[in-house]
């Protein structure tokens, strides 16, 4: 019993990642009809500004303040990370806005791998993990025998207050409605006035906020960041996107939890399987596809079906 | 008509001698400026030439009416490579390598270039035939050309439990059953231990056909070449004979079939409505290419003697498929030449080693975004004998748009 509760724990904070990374997906999927796959990478950019912030603040203007320096670290990080995928959605998106949808697809990828082996040559000593410095506080307990640490509630909590203002900001705002009304037909949106390409910027904007903090809780929780870290992280974005639905936002976040919890139970039940957790849970991805080639909640009405 | 031939012929054999010798020595010498002012001065050249018409013309005549010809002269250059080369082994085996990757190439080029399947997990079935050939040598010691037809068809085997997936879905979906297929076979063979774990299969036996090992040298004329030359020749023959069984495949009505069904070129919707069994021709074209993928892993365990799970990940797929798209989609010799460079280039640039995928990723968005079409775009078929150019009243109307 106490270890499905652990076990459920883990996952829901593994979940939290992998939505963040997922809405990101969801979001290119429906505005841009394009599935964006150097989102991982932009996740693991995000990472490495924080690093880089986190490190420049200690040592080189002296701040101590643990709290201080996380807020500023998040403020950072999205603010560049959000900056950088605005630039790269106007560099490699932007020409291949009305291409087939593999030619997009294989762009965005070769696009990825590049900004991946960048990191790797010109971040020192960057193709070996980088230590990640701990500011949150060791505090843990016990309740009912269920382990519950201060970093997994950090993120749990973080992950949910941003994935609520994702859909407060998509669902309540001028330009969120803007997004999804590109979403359900781009042409017809351009003639109501929407400005697409204001549109495309601020998907970029909003992903690359979700993928920078996204990248820093993953350095919270593990401790250690690498550059490849993005290629998992985008396959399982993606993949937790597609059993969304692709284009549903909610459907995201049900898949990354889904996936996630999928991952975190075949580590605990099946013998020797927490190396074979990617097995299960990427079979049980083709089998899915196999039963629902469309997700499970169907995408946004009014889409197109590619 | 006499005097015609002999200016032909030695147009040809001008332009091949140069660009062999171009090629041979951007091979041996080691100074990368050199290097590099030898390419610069090839493409300079190449685009002089292409500037005037007068030129141009001639020398593409040429090798259009002489298509026999240069065909056996490429045939002699090739065959002749190793008696070159003797002196450096390391570059017989790197051609090797690159023969290699040709035919992955042509079979991912059947998938997603003819049929447009996009597969990119490329290396996972890499992996089945170059695991399958290995499991077999060590364990049951079978003969090692057997291992290799075993390696291939084991691919197409396992390539047929995707079939149902790869049916069901569409586009990005299917996508992403390729990529899911080649991430839980990476974790499964790093994993398994009846598979070698992470240190994967060690000490598979070279190759060897009827009694002749292929870590002899070769004496020819008296002249000795290295061993590497043994798995040069063979990967030749094998090569040569499926990029000719690609070619016909390509140029006869299979190759229309497969266009037909392909989002890309053709329109599946208007291929069912004609009859086209759609769904048993991708999955066709798909088993074909598996064939060719499995092959090659086959070779490759039995030429390097190990094989490791850090051979299969998703971005060796990549790479993989990669050589379809920068060579040409659909285009055969494209391919052939994208697969080449993309073995010889990491090979020649080990200096900036930290910097070549970045610069790879780099190349290959540019192509993607300015010349969708590749390096050598696909020819254009010609239906009936003799007539070369489509005439202006069957060509597509400008702006007409596959996509919509």
């Amino acid at each position: 019993m106490d270890t499905i509760l652990n076990q459920i724990i883990h996952g829901l904070m593994l979940g939290v990642m992998y939505s963040l990374v997922a809405v990101g997906f969801t979001l290119f999927f429906g505005v841009l009809n394009l599935v964006q796959f150097a989102h991982g990478e932009i996740f693991m950019v995000g990472a490495f500004l924080g690093l880089i912030i986190l490190n420049v603040m200690h040592s080189f203007l002296g701040i101590d303040h643990p709290a201080l320096l996380l807020l500023i670290c998040f403020a950072g990080s999205s603010v560049l990370t959000a900056f950088l995928g605005l630039l790269f959605g106007r560099v490699t998106i932007r020409p291949i806005k009305d291409a087939p949808p593999i030619i997009a697809l294989l762009t965005t990828l070769a696009a990825g791998i590049s900004i991946r082996f960048f990191v790797m040559a010109f971040y020192p000593s960057g193709s070996q993990p980088q230590n990640f410095p701990r500011y949150l506080p060791d505090w843990q307990t016990e309740v009912h025998g269920v382990q519950l640490r201060f970093d997994s509630l950090f993120i749990l909590v973080g992950g949910i207050l941003l994935i609520l203002g994702t859909y407060l900001f998509i669902n309540k705002t001028r330009m969120g409605i803007a997004m999804r009304a590109v979403a359900q037909d781009r042409e017809t949106a351009s003639m109501m006035g929407v400005n697409i390409n204001r549109v495309i910027d601020t998907t970029f904007v909003v992903s690359g906020i979700l993928a920078a903090c996204a990248g820093i809780f993953n350095g919270l929780y593990y401790r250690q960041i690498i550059f490849d870290m993005g290629a998992i992280y985008g396959v399982v974005g993606f993949s937790a996107a597609v059993i969304g639905g692709l284009g549903n936002i909610f459907g995201a976040i049900v898949g990354g939890f889904l996936f996630a919890l999928l991952a975190s139970f075949t580590s605990a039940f099946i013998p020797g399987g927490s190396a074979y957790r990617f097995v299960t849970a990427f079979a049980f991805l083709i089998l899915f596809l196999v039963i629902r080639p469309k997700g499970i909640l169907r995408a946004s009405r009014g889409k197109r079906e590619t | 008509m006499n005097d015609h031939a002999l200016k032909d012929w030695l147009l040809i054999i001008c332009c091949l001698a140069v660009s062999w010798a171009l090629f041979i020595s951007v091979l041996l010498i080691t100074n990368l400026f050199l290097v590099f002012a030898l390419i610069v001065l090839g493409g300079v050249a190449m685009y002089g030439i292409s500037r005037r018409e007068g030129v141009k013309a001639s020398i593409v005549q040429a090798f259009k009416r002489r298509n026999r010809f240069t065909f056996i002269c490429m045939f002699i250059i090739i065959i002749g490579l190793p008696f070159i080369l003797r002196g450096s082994p390391y570059w017989i085996l790197i051609l090797t390598l690159a023969i290699l990757w040709i035919i992955v190439a042509l079979g991912i080029n059947i998938q997603f270039g003819s049929a447009g399947i996009i597969n990119l997990g490329a290396a996972a079935f890499y992996g089945v035939g170059a695991y399958t050939a290995g499991m077999f040598a060590i364990k049951l010691g079978s003969p090692p050309l057997f291992n290799l037809l075993l390696g291939a068809v084991m691919s197409m085997v396992v390539g047929s439990l995707l079939f149902i997936p790869l049916l069901k879905a569409r586009g990005h979906y299917q996508a992403l059953v390729t990529i899911a297929f080649v991430m839980a076979f990476h974790n499964l063979l790093n994993n398994a231990a009846w598979l070698g774990g992470a240190q994967g299969i060690v000490g598979i036996p070279p190759m060897s056909v009827a009694g002749w090992s292929f870590v002899q040298e070769i004496k020819v004329w008296g002249l000795k070449l290295p061993s590497q030359a043994n798995f040069y020749y063979l990967a030749l023959l094998l090569g040569g004979l499926l990029a000719a069984a690609s070619w016909r495949l390509w140029n006869s009505w299979v190759g229309l079939t497969w266009n037909a069904i392909n989002e890309g070129t053709g329109d599946e919707l208007s291929a069912k409505c004609m009859g086209v069994a759609t769904g048993k021709w991708a999955m066709i074209a798909f088993t074909i290419g598996n064939f060719y993928i499995g092959l090659a892993g086959a070779f490759y365990s039995h030429m390097t003697t190990y094989v490791s799970p850090p051979d299969i990940t998703f971005y060796q797929s990549l790479l993989f498929l990669s050589a379809v798209i920068l060579g040409g989609v659909d285009s055969i010799p494209g391919v052939c030449l994208a697969a080449l460079l993309l073995v010889i280039l990491p090979e020649k640039l080990r200096a900036f080693q930290q910097y070549w995928v970045m610069f790879f990723g780099i190349a290959l968005v540019l192509m993607l975004i300015l010349r969708r079409k590749g390096l050598i775009p696909a020819m254009i078929r010609i239906y009936t004998r003799g007539m070369r150019e489509i005439p202006e009243s069957l060509r597509a109307p400008k702006g007409s748009n596959k996509n919509d």
